[in-house]
């Protein structure tokens, strides 16, 4: 874990570039099709089940649909809403997108269609999560607003209200089994049972302001980044914590992989992934791919089955690359607007990316990514 | 495709001073203007704009080695949201609770890669009242603190006191901060193009400045005392001598040393090398080219504990004659 594994600007081989010639050329293994820009910040990326829509929010208070049928379709205004939406992710067994937006309301799309499930009195709803159970048809929301965090159940009925935070909520995450849910903040994480009420809270403690927090999908670790450049993970079990240092800016993004060996993380000029198998990544360096030149890794997106990772660079690169190989191959060139959202459809099949000036990238997979 | 930054204004002030008088009239006198407000508490005095944002004050600790860096959590998670939206900004105004340390807030935007990405800092405004002034700087130190960091200060509600105390408080302020243009007001009148678009932090648009001289000797009781030493030489300095030397004090003083700002004339350089620091993180840059004539290197320091004999030996030190 030093900060030179991080920055040695030779690790993981990218076909076909010269960051002299600022050639990119784009992977023959990858179909792009890209829209125009919008004009717009997107704040998020979510991808409908069926997977024929990408769903995306915007700083114009709009949220705007684009269909991944690769068919030079362009995105279509779905809904204008009162309040810009800031956050968003799939909803109980992704059907339909939860929403929160910055007029503290949290709102679902189900087609075109935009109810309110909840409000604050004006507070931002900065970060949303859901957990879909088994059956795939019921779950858990959760939204946090300012120190406030509030669990609902499908029906819509309190699960779990607190403010017992000593600062804004800023992630959310619940436990892959949806018995509990880790809010991260200053100085640490706050993990809540809400299958007991009785239970109290356990508190991570880590000096610093933690800006996101993800649970790995074994449960074993819960890991968290941070404003000072660095993460930090938990190990469930037995609440050790391990520090990962050496990033060169903020981290703004995690993600775990599907088998939850390993979670990658922006804020190299690489995709960074940790190996979190056996005790965790303690004396381990991360595993590297996707050197960008002048680039820093902005978002992080795991594929849903594969051991792969796309990344999203501040230029406006994507990559996709295979962690434990650590080889990449570019599946859109640089728009020189940085990409701020990035998601993948439920078969990994289909990659969409959208950058700050609005254009959205699809990228489909001609062939299996890891042979 | 790289936007100009949105600029940003802080006002700070005791409780009282005029504050939100002054952030009405900025709004109602930039008509058509659109900005993003930023408060800490909803006052008495309502503010006449579309966007206001309440922002609780959330100051957290870097973990950079640099101790008391401190920065205003809720202000990068505010900023970077808003500056997602489509509404273009004019501007950012920012308006601190009567108690704030200016600190925090002004490291916000040389900390965070997404706010100093899309914002810059224009200046820092402190109101004060010149009825109160005198009598609560020693009370309480944010006070003394909204004063040292200021460039601009609204020296406020003038009408309401006499000569004598009017110059006391002037003094005062002097005593506090050299750097800052006061600017005397009634009911927080000030033209807003003194307030407004001032780039002093803006490396680029330092040219010249002049500390403010002191009318008597300063008269600070105690070490703990904010006061602002301004240091001169018109002997060219010695980069190297002079870059240990800046580096360790800071490192070793940065607590006490609130803000730094120096234009100097390096040897062998044609250009004004200019720099400034909040705390411990610094900061500069090349400047304009020298005029022919004079080329007087400036260095003011505000802070506590600061001895004005031993640091202007050290600076001294370093030019090409020591």
């Amino acid at each position: 874990m030093t900060a030179d594994a991080l920055i040695n600007p030779q690790a993981g081989g990218v076909p076909g570039f010269n960051p002299d010639a600022g050639a990119r050329l784009v992977s023959p293994a990858v179909g792009l099709s890209e829209t125009p820009a919008v004009g717009a910040h997107p704040t998020f990326v979510v991808i409908e089940p069926g997977q024929a829509r990408a769903v995306i929010g915007f700083g114009d208070k709009r949220l705007r649909g684009l269909s991944l049928a690769l068919d030079g379709a362009q995105p279509q205004v779905i809904a204008d809403v009162d309040a810009t939406p800031i956050a968003g992710v799939a909803d109980i067994g992704g059907k339909g997108v939860l929403i929160g937006t910055d007029a503290g309301t949290l709102l679902r799309l189900d087609g075109s269609d935009v109810t309110t499930l909840a409000s604050t009195d004006g507070a931002w709803i900065g970060q949303i999560a859901v957990h879909t159970d088994k059956s795939g048809e019921a779950g858990l929301r959760a939204f946090a607003a300012g120190k406030s965090l509030t669990v609902l159940d499908g029906e819509g009925s309190v699960v779990l209200t607190s403010d017992d935070h000593p600062s804004t909520v800023a992630g959310l995450s619940f436990s892959p089994d949806g018995t509990k849910i880790a809010a991260a903040h200053y100085d640490g994480v706050t993990v809540y049972t809400l299958t007991d009420a009785k239970q109290k809270p356990v508190r991570l403690d880590w000096h610093g302001s933690h800006t996101a927090v993800a649970w790995s999908p074994n449960g074993k670790f819960i890991v968290t980044a941070m404003q000072d450049k660095e993460m930090h993970c938990w190990r469930w079990k037995d609440k050790t914590g391990m520090r990962m240092s050496g990033y060169p800016s903020k981290i703004r993004a995690l993600t775990w992989t599907a088998d939850g060996g390993y979670v990658a993380a922006s804020g190299a000029d690489t995709v960074t992934s940790w190996d979190c198998s056996g005790k965790g990544p303690s004396g381990k360096p991360p595993l590297e791919f996707g050197y960008v030149y002048n680039g820093i890794v902005m978002q992080v997106a795991a594929h849903p089955t594969d051991g792969v990772v796309a990344g999203g660079y501040s230029d406006g690169t994507v990559m996709i690359g295979t962690v434990e190989q650590e080889t990449a191959m570019i599946a859109r060139p640089s728009s020189g607007s940085a990409i701020s959202g990035l998601a993948w459809t439920a078969d990994g099949t289909t990659l969409v990316a959208a950058d700050e000036q609005g254009a959205i990238a699809v990228m489909r997979m001609k062939e299996a990514l890891i042979s | 495709m790289e936007a100009a930054k949105v600029p940003v204004t802080l006002i700070t002030g005791y409780l009282g001073a005029g504050k939100t008088t002054l952030l009405n009239r900025i709004l109602t006198e930039q008509h058509g203007k659109k900005y993003a407000v930023i408060v800490n508490e909803f006052g008495e005095e309502g503010i006449d704009n579309e966007l206001v944002v309440d922002a609780d004050e959330e100051i957290f600790e870097m973990n950079n080695g640099c101790i008391c860096c401190t920065v205003r959590g809720d202000l990068i998670r505010i900023i970077s949201t808003l500056m997602k939206r489509a509404d273009a900004f004019d501007g950012m105004i920012i308006e601190t609770t009567g108690l704030a340390d200016p600190a925090p807030v002004v490291q916000t935007f040389f900390v965070d890669e997404d706010v100093q990405a899309k914002v810059a800092l224009d200046a820092v405004v402190t109101v004060v009242d010149a009825c109160h002034f005198l009598d609560a700087v020693d009370e309480e130190h944010e006070l003394a603190e909204q004063v040292a960091f200021a460039d601009i200060i609204l020296l406020n509600k003038t009408d309401l006191v006499d000569a004598d105390k009017l110059n006391a408080v002037k003094a005062k302020i002097t005593s506090l901060n050299r750097m800052a243009k006061i600017i005397e007001t009634v009911n927080s009148g000030a033209p807003i193009d003194e307030v407004l678009d001032r780039g002093a932090f803006d490396l680029t648009r330092v040219l010249e400045f002049e500390p403010g001289l002191l009318d008597e000797e300063d008269d600070h009781e105690h070490d703990e005392d904010i006061i602002s030493v301004s240091l001169t030489t018109d002997t060219p300095i010695e980069p190297e001598k002079f870059s240990n030397w800046i580096r360790g004090f800071i490192m070793e003083r940065g607590v006490d040393v609130l803000r730094t700002k120096g234009i100097l004339n390096l040897s062998g350089q044609d250009n004004r090398y200019v720099f400034q620091g909040v705390h411990m993180v610094m900061d500069s840059a090349w400047g304009a080219p020298w005029d022919s004539a004079s080329r007087s290197s400036r260095l003011v320091f505000i802070g506590r504990n600061l001895d004005e004999a031993e640091l202007n030996s050290a600076f001294q030190a370093c030019t090409v004659a020591a």
